[in-house]
Formats: C-alpha cells, structure tokens, sequence
C-alpha cells in the first residue's frame, strides 16, 4: 500500500480509474495536503507543471527526526533515601511525585521470597531418627537447604559434614523423608488426620531415588556414548525409518490389490448367490454351453491348419520320388535317427518363410534381463546360445523357463518376508481377515511353484534352490501359524473358507 | 516496555571494583566499562609506594616493581589496600574518598579466595573506606551475568590463572572447578625461553637509545645504541614482560600449525620472523602432558626441515634449537606436574580441563552447561583460541550440543567481570543482598564470610 501513492503521484488521472477505490482517495489526499504545504518557488514549480509532475517528489522527505520541542516542562526528579533491607539506606533517582507517595519502601522487597524450609527442633528428631543420618548431619543439611534455597546441585556441591561422601540423591532423600515425617507429626494433622492439601503434599514429597539413580545411570551411558555408535545408531534409525515407510508403500499396494481383487470377488458371489435359483442355474449353463462351443470351434481349426499343410506340400511334390529325402522330409516321414542327424525340426507353422532359430527362443523380459544375466553367469553360459540347434535352443527355452519361475519365486518370497517382518514388528496390530487370504494365496501358489522348480532344476541350480526351499519351509510354519490365528479370528473367515 | 515486564534497575551509585591479576579495575555501577584499569603492580622506593600506569613507567634508579596478586588472588594484602583505595579515588569525582563513603561497594574474588583475604577485605571497605554497604561477588558468576545468562560454564585464562567454574544458577559450583596456572603469565615466560634459545635479547622500549632495523635470525649485526639508565631487575623485568605482551598479541596463535610467517620487531630494531613456532607457542596453553608436548615440537622440525632443505646450515640450528626446547620442556613439565597438581592446581591443558570439569558436574546440568560456555580473561584474546575450544570440546565431548559464547569485544573480553558486578549492582532486586555495616557489626566478620561468601 505504501508504494502505491508514490507510484500514482505523477499519473493519478491517467491511471486513476485502474487503480481500486481506496488508493485513489489516498493519493486525492495527500496531493492536496501537499498542495497546501507548498510555497513560493515550489507553488510556482508546482502549478507550471500542473498534474503531470516529474515522477520525483518535489517536497524532500527528512530522514532525520524532527527536532526534540522542549515544549513540555521538564520532569522533576529527586534523589530520594531508600531502605531495601534494615540498617541500609540507599539513595537512588526517583520521579518527584512518587516520591512523596511512597517513600522508603523498595518496590524489589516484594521479589525475596525465601523458600520454605521446614523447621524442627532436637525433640522431633525421635521422629526420623536414624543411623546413617545423626542428628547434627541433618541439622546441617537443613541449613544447607534455607541457605541456598533448595538448589539441590549447589547444596550438594558445598556438602562437606565430616569428610561424608553424600550424593545428590542422598541429600534429596533424607529431606524430604525428613519433611514428610515432620508433616505427618504436625499436632494438627495428629488431632484430625491428614489433611487433602498435606496428602497432596506427601505424595509429591515421595523421592524415589532408585528410579533417579537409573535415570542418571542411562543418561550417562547416553552422554558418553562414542561418535562410531552414535553413527551406528543414526543408521539403525535410517534403515528402521526405511522399513517403515516400506511397509506404508507395501500396505497401501496391497489394498489396491484387494480393491481390484474385490470386483471379481463380488460377481463371483453373485453368481454364488444366483446358484440358487433357476435362472441362476440356466445362466451358468449357458456360459458354459458358450465356453465349451469356443473350444471346439478352436480344435476344428486347430485340425483344418493341420490337414492343410500337408496337402499343399503333396502338391508342391507331385511327381517326385516318394522315397527321395526331400519327399520323404517334407511328408514328415523321415526317421528319428535321421531328423536328429540332420537337425531337422518342424518349426512353428504360424510363421512363414525363413528365420532364425535363434530367434525364436522365447525372449527374456526386459525388466529381468540383469537378473537372468547373473543366473547365467551363474551357470557360465551366454545369453543366447552359441550353436542354436534345435535340441540346445529348446533346453535353452526351458531352462530360461526355468529361471523366470524360480526368480518370480525369490521375489515372491522376498515381499513376503518383508511382510512377515513388517507384521512382527507391528505386533499385535490386528490383520483384517482379507489380508491373511491374500497371505496364505501367496503363501501356497509361491510353494508350488518353488517345489515345481525343484523339480525341473537342473544341477548347478539346485543350491540356490536348498536355500530357497529351507527358507520356504519357513516360511510355511509362519503362514500355518497365520493361518490359525486366522481361525481364531472368527466369522469372516469362514466366510472366505468357503 | 511490554506489560507484565518489570524494569530491573535500580540505579544507586555503587562503586564496582574488580582487582584481576593483570590489572585493577574501577568505575560505576550500571556503566558498560570500568573507568580507570590500573595494572596490579606497586611501585616501592625506600618506604613509599606508588600506584598507577603513569608511575610504573617513570625510571628511577631505586624503584622497585612488586607483583600485588599471586595465583589470582590477593598476595600482598596492604599493598592492595592501597592500590584499591588509588583506584578508586582515581575513578570519583574529584579524586575524593567523601564520594566513596556514600555508595555501596561491589568487590570481585575469585572463587579460590582464602578466608583470610575475604576478611581483610571486609575490613577495608567497611572500616577503613566506611562505605555503606559491600558485597563480595566472585569472578565467574559476574562473567556469566556480563554474557547475558545465569548459568554457564566459565572459561577464563587471565594473567596469572586459568579456571574453568561452573555457574549454576548464579553460583558457582567448588567442587567441578578447575584451575591451572597456563595462563599468560605462563605463556610470556614459553616466549621469552623461545626468544633465548634464538639467543635474542629482549630490551624494553625505554633502555633503548638509537636503533636500526636489522634481523638476528638472518644473522645481522645489531645495530641498537642502548641508553645508560640505572634501574632496578624488577623493573627492567616489567617493562620487558610489557614487550613481549606485545609479541604475544601480535605473534601467538593457537590451532591448526602452518608456515605463514609473521615479523615483530622489537624496541631495539631487531626483526624477528617465525612461521610454526608461533603455534608451539599458543599450543602450550592447550597440550597438557609430555607427550603431546614432544609431538608438537618434532610436528615442528618436520615442517622446518622440509621448508629449510635447501639452507642445510639452517635446519641443523633449528633442529638443535628444537631438541634444546624439548629438552627443557620435559624438565619443566616433570617439575610442574610435581609442584602444581597439589591443592587443586591443574598440570592440565584448558581443553582438559574444561572436559574434565563438565565431567565432573552432575549429569543433569552437563548438557545445559556445554551449551552455554563463556569465554573471558585477556589472554582468551590469542588468535584462534576460541576456535580451538570448541573444536576440542566437540571431539571431546561428542554427545553434548557445543556452543561458545566469546564477545568479540576486546574491552568486554578483559572485563567481564567488572562489566557483570556492574550489571548485578544496579539491579533492584540485589540490593537485599548488600551485607551493612550493621550486619557486619553485629553478627562479626567471620560469620558473615561463612554464611554470606562461602
């Protein structure tokens, strides 16, 4: 706001009806007190110029502060006597009136509050009385305790009874078991019982000095700790920190699991339900009647490819010698012995023409290229094979297979760790019934793909695999543990039982 | 002043006097400096004794110059007297002891004050100068009030005494503090034995007649007329000891070693250029034990022997000057460790002790502590000196949060204390605590000083 007057001094009318209200009123303003203030050669300045004045301000702003105006009368002031404490008179400057008002009264006495110590004689000793403390030990702890107000570290620190070697903690202790006896012993409280205020006052009294030596205990094992373990413990909070914020990623995912999972799940009931009826029922047979049309549609074509091929080939070779090898190859009557010799493979009919064979090896996905990549090296073979015949590109295919399961498997089994760690760590935070099918699903496809794998490995895979498996097996006690905590769990699960 | 705000002060003339080892300060309460520092020396000639900058300067044949404070505190107690009456005549309107009589009196101790000096000193603002009212407030509590706190760990390296005390709450603890006598007395002494072994003399400004630059380092002839003056050893000490305050102002560095030379030239023309040894010099306020010592001096002949490998003749002199220092350094520190560890004098650097001393403390008010450590005293002025501290503190202490306060004003640096027993004599709320003349009277000086100033 406070630049917008200046910049309009100079273009009030060209701009006004831009500008909002309020600044227009405010410029209108101070343009006509300046207006007023000019004189002389400014006026004359002033009005040659007429509005359109230089973007300058023609009146020069002081930076200075204006000068003092000894209009008002002086203050008087007195130096007046003052007692801050008794056999002491002071002098300090005081206003003229006040100090007639009140005079010899120091207006800091009000800050000397001391603290209440309580006192006692060498007759109420009997009352807590004891062998560690005599009596003129707390007598003088006691003195100890008015004359530097109850600051524990200092009483402490000037404590010298007898060359005794008293912690803090002993000191607090013996006062306040002093002061609780001497409030319990009051004649007052003796007559009529305790009264709620001195209860109250007991119990905040109550100086548990085991609590406040361990307390101190741990302090200083945290104070003393080294620069290498706080680094160590720094990383610890890192990596926790990590975890968790994994398991608010890994539980956020699986709810969108459940929520894409739910849709199927709730036609499926439906038609659950629909069972029931007969309309239901017909439903589903029409559905199945459909299905099993497709399929048959699928192997009628499947047989038409078939049949076809070979009848054309007769036609190409019509005329030739039936036992020639070409005739006798492309017919597919060649023996074994000679189909393995010569490296003779049917390929897929879908594709025509020529083409690598090489090529046809089912292709690794892109995302778990470096994965297969270590396997590989793993097994001291290259990517693609080097010779590709037939056989040694259809093991290649399997076994590349092969390792596509048993990784999904490792990854499979690594989210379900961490699961499974996340879930310990959490405790006891109670598992939502659709949770722990998702669990136990995982859980048993992941075994059986595993355990098919044991079966196809080959040798050099079978120790990664040991590993997989024995962990695997773990892993199974747990979800069959899960698993029967999810029984506990009650009715929903049965529900999903079925 | 915002509401709810009460206004502390309550200005009521007192005369602030804080007598330091090195100098002796005066002025009025609620002002930001003393107005008159004297040096705590005492000019004797036959019986008389004279006080003050001008008079220590003045030559005479028969004048001696006497140290008043020993270890930081009072050693010649009616010297003192009278140095504190000069001074604070000196600082009164008038030069009149009449002012005096009327303001209360505000005396600083440090906390090792014995009860014997405590009383004398009762004795003489409430008998001989007969002020109202007097206080005695120790040293590091008015450090800490002068920073602007109440609690503090106090770090101050004066002349004669180096201290590190706990202030909790405006008192300060007895049994955490320490103190060692590495302070710049000691450090004036490593250079002069420095200045020996180069075999260069010190003369003061005023034995010196004529001089020409030249350099002994680089071998010249000297080229200095001395003036025939008669005067005592104290006093050619003093004004020697003067010259080398310079030197240390100028020359003395503390923290990370490095070559970058630096010239003093001394009253007699003489140019002295050092490199590392300037931060030998300040490192002997910080090492504490032998060991240290000897890494620190071969740390020394490795850098000079690598700067000076063309000039062979010149690596061979520095070696042995090195060797010579080691030698003696041992001896000396054997000594001190002998002497000094009894009755509470520390052998120790100031690093240790102020580690030493936090550790001491009860666990609950280390961390406040660490966090508000004040630094004071003149030769806490030495370059680098601050920086040294805390980088010492932090790999020391890795688990407290560090934090130094050094004002980076040299006057508030020198005075802190004076400048706190200024600010905690003016407030309103500290004038229950001025001990009367009554008081005094009545209960007797021994109580007072065992209940009021223990």
């Amino acid at each position: 706001m406070s630049d917008t007057p200046k910049q309009n001094e100079g273009t009030v009318d060209g701009e006004a009806s831009i500008i909002t209200e309020l600044p227009v009123l405010h410029t209108a303003k101070r343009l006509k007190l300046e207006a007023r203030k000019l004189d002389g050669m400014q006026r004359e300045l002033y009005s040659l110029v007429g509005d359109s004045a230089s973007p300058v301000a023609i009146t020069p702003d002081s930076k200075f502060k204006n000068k003092a105006s000894f209009l008002q009368k002086a203050a008087n002031w007195k130096l007046a006597e003052f007692s801050p404490k008794p056999g002491l008179n002071l002098h300090h400057w005081v206003r003229a009136t006040l100090v007639t008002e009140n005079a010899n009264t120091d207006r800091f006495s009000k800050f000397n509050v001391p603290v209440n110590v309580p006192q006692w004689d060498d007759a109420d000793y009997k009352l807590f009385s004891s062998e560690e403390w005599s009596l003129k030990e707390t007598r003088y702890l006691f003195e100890l305790a008015s004359q530097f107000d109850l600051q524990w570290f200092v009483i402490a620190d000037r404590y010298d009874f007898e060359n005794k070697n008293r912690s803090i903690e002993d000191l607090k202790e013996r006062y306040y078991q002093v002061s609780i006896e001497l409030i319990k012993n009051q004649p007052a409280s003796l007559e009529l019982g305790l009264s709620p205020s001195d209860e109250q006052l007991i119990q905040s009294m109550k100086f548990p000095k085991e609590n406040e030596l361990k307390r101190k205990q741990h302090l200083k094992q945290l104070l003393s700790r080294t620069p290498k373990e706080v680094a160590e413990e720094e990383a610890l909070v890192l990596e926790a920190r990590k975890l968790e914020a994994m398991s608010e990623k890994m539980l956020a995912d699986r709810k969108d699991i459940l929520r894409l999972l739910d849709s199927p799940q709730a036609i499926s009931s439906k038609t659950r339900v629909d069972l029931n009826s007969s309309a239901g029922v017909g439903q589903l047979l029409q559905d199945l009647q459909s299905e099993k049309d497709k399929e048959n549609k699928e192997k009628e074509k499947e047989k038409k490819s078939t049949s076809t091929e070979p009848e054309k080939a007769v036609n190409f070779f019509e005329g030739r010698d039936e036992n020639s090898f070409v005739v006798r190859l492309v017919r597919n009557k060649l023996t074994p012995r000679e189909i393995a010799a010569c490296g003779i493979s049917y390929g897929n009919t879908k594709h025509a023409g020529v083409y690598l064979r090489s090529t046809k090896i089912t292709p690794i996905r892109q995302n778990l290229l470096p994965k297969v990549r270590n396997v590989a090296n793993e097994l001291g073979i290259p990517l693609k094979p080097v010779m590709p015949t037939s056989k040694i590109c259809a093991l290649y295919d399997e076994l590349f297979q092969d390792v596509n399961v048993l990784l999904e498997a490792k990854k499979a089994q690594d989210r379900l760790e961490l699961e499974i760690e996340v879930l310990k760590r959490a405790g006891k935070t109670p598992k939502t019934s659709t949770e722990m099918e998702v669990d136990t699903a995982n859980a048993t496809s992941e075994s059986s793909s595993t355990n098919q794998v044991n079966e196809e490995s080959n040798k050099e895979e079978t120790e990664i695999k040991e590993e997989n498996s024995s962990s695997d097996n773990q892993k199974n006690n747990e979800n069959e543990n899960e698993n029967e905590k999810e029984k506990e769990a009650g009715d929903d699960n049965s529900a999903i039982e079925v | 002043m915002s509401q709810g705000q009460v206004y502390g002060g309550d200005e009521v003339n007192a005369i602030v006097l804080d007598p330091g080892s090195y100098s002796t300060r005066a002025g009025w309460s609620a002002e930001d400096c003393p107005s008159i520092t004297e040096p705590s020396v005492c000019c004797v000639r036959g019986n008389s004794k004279k006080f003050g900058d001008s008079e220590a300067s003045i030559v005479k044949p028969d004048k001696q110059i006497e140290q008043i404070m020993k270890d930081g505190v009072v050693n010649d107690f009616d010297a003192a007297s009278e140095l504190w009456m000069y001074t604070l005549c000196q600082a009164s309107p008038h030069r009149s002891v009449e002012y005096l009589m009327e303001s209360p009196l505000l005396i600083t101790e440090q906390p090792w004050n014995p009860l014997a000096t405590q009383k004398k000193t009762l004795e003489f603002g409430l008998e001989h100068l007969n002020v109202p009212a007097i206080y005695l407030a120790k040293s590091p509590t008015l450090s800490v009030f002068s920073a602007g706190r109440g609690t503090g760990l106090v770090v101050d390296v004066g002349e004669q005494v180096a201290s590190v005390t706990p202030v909790l709450d405006g008192v300060c603890l007895r049994k955490p503090a320490r103190k060692s006598r590495r302070a710049g007395k000691f450090l004036s002494e490593k250079v002069l034995e420095l200045l020996k072994q180069k075999n260069i003399d010190v003369h003061a400004t005023f034995e010196v007649s004529q001089k020409k630059p030249y350099s002994s380092l680089n071998g010249d002839a000297p080229g200095f007329v001395l003036r025939d003056v008669e005067c005592t050893d104290s006093y050619r000490q003093y004004h020697r000891l003067k010259v080398v305050e310079n030197f240390k102002e100028t020359m003395v560095q503390v923290g990370e070693p490095n070559d970058t030379k630096r010239m003093f030239e001394l009253p007699d023309g003489n140019q002295i250029e050092l490199g590392a040894e300037r931060f030998t010099l300040g490192d002997a306020l910080f090492d504490s034990d032998l060991t240290t010592d000897t890494n620190e001096s071969s740390k020394t002949t490795e850098s000079t022997e690598t700067k000076d490998s063309t000039e062979t003749t010149e690596t061979t002199e520095t070696t042995e000057t090195t060797e010579s220092a080691e030698s003696t350094e041992t001896k000396e520190s054997t000594e001190s460790t002998e002497s000094t560890e009894l009755n509470g004098w520390s052998a120790k650097g100031l690093g240790q002790l102020i580690v030493e001393s936090l550790n001491a403390c009860d666990v609950d008010v280390r961390p406040n502590l660490a966090n508000n450590i004040i630094i004071t005293g003149g030769t806490s002025l030495v370059q680098g000196f601050t920086e040294r501290v805390n980088q010492t503190l932090i790999k020391e202490l890795p688990m407290l949060k560090i934090r130094v306060f050094a004002s980076g004003n040299v006057t508030e640096r020198k005075n802190s204390a004076w400048i706190g027993g200024s600010i905690l004599s003016s407030l309103g709320t500290f004038h229950q605590l001025w001990v009367t003349k009554q008081e005094y009277e009545d209960a007797g000086v021994e109580q007072i000083c065992q209940k009021r100033f223990r």
